[in-house]
């Protein structure tokens, strides 16, 4: 039983993060994050957006996997907007992370 | 025994007003890796009836201590022997100790990770690690980037180049309320 989904919408070049996300290797969140690689390889000039608002926990394993797609995206400048609430204290903690990787990274914290 | 410890001396701490104290084989954990996670969130959700915000506290606590859990787990250098998790409520600050029996290479990864620790500039120690890769330590360093966490590590050698570590992390209370 997972505790955790990937949702991604081409259509709209999203990938929407939802549950706990402690799975026990950075190759288990190569796996998983597949899906959201894909996403970004595809994604046009408009960008792509990860929503991880519903994303209640993540280990530092899956912050690394964040970091990956976003040193993707700043690898390809890619545009990528995360959305994450404010009240959640990684996700908070977490933008500042992964905006120090890549300055034009966008977040919307709600 | 030879024993020494990584990272800044200890600071004197207030008595402890709570604790809890458990032991668990990595064994069970390795085969039920969200184990790591259930006790992680029972000793947050434990400690965090003690402040004024228990859901951001337990949210908090349960990222700092599951780092630690991961971490002894994934570094035990013998899976039947119990991993060991206390914790204390001291005052301004919550003390986390979680020990395990580690093989010589994790304690290199150790040395290398406080050394970076001691630098100071936490964000590009971060930007550095993630760029190259480097595997292992980010989650300790978060805790000290993010959450303000004093870091410790007490390592005891025992026999066959095994070391029983303990890490030691002290987090401000400040850090479980939503400013």
């Amino acid at each position: 039983m997972k505790d955790w989904q990937i949702v991604t919408q081409d259509e709209r070049a999203t990938a929407i993060l939802r549950g706990v996300f402690r799975l026990e290797s950075p190759e288990a969140y190569d796996a998983a994050f597949s899906p959201i690689v894909a996403g970004l390889n595809a994604a046009g000039d408009s960008g792509y957006t990860v929503d991880i608002t519903d994303a209640t926990l993540m280990n530092s394993s899956g912050i690394r996997a964040l970091a990956d797609l976003v040193l993707a995206a700043k690898r390809t400048q890619l545009r990528v907007l995360f959305v994450a609430k404010r009240s959640v204290p990684w996700q908070l903690k977490t933008m500042a992370s992964l905006q120090s990787l890549h300055a034009q990274l966008q977040v919307d914290l709600v | 025994m030879t024993t020494r410890r990584l990272g800044p001396p200890p600071l004197p701490l207030p008595t402890a007003l709570t604790s809890l104290v458990l032991e668990v084989p990595a064994l069970d954990m390795v085969v039920q890796w969200r184990r790591c996670g259930v006790v992680a969130d029972y000793v947050a959700e434990y400690l965090a009836l003690s402040f004024e915000q228990p859901s951001y506290a337990q949210s908090v606590l349960s990222t700092v201590t599951n780092e630690l859990v991961e971490n002894a787990v994934r570094f035990s250098a013998d899976k039947a022997r119990p991993i060991r998790v206390e914790a204390l409520h001291r005052g301004e600050v919550v003390e986390l100790l979680v020990s395990n029996l580690a093989a010589e290479s994790h304690i290199l990864g150790l040395e290398a990770l406080f050394a970076d620790l001691a630098r100071g500039d936490l964000t590009s120690v971060f930007r550095e690690r993630v760029e190259a890769r480097t595997r292992g330590g980010l989650g300790l360093l978060i805790l000290a980037k993010d959450y303000g966490a004093v870091l410790g590590a007490m390592l005891a050698l025992e026999q066959e180049a095994r070391t029983q570590v303990t890490m030691q992390v002290v987090l401000p209370t400040k850090e479980l309320s939503n400013p």
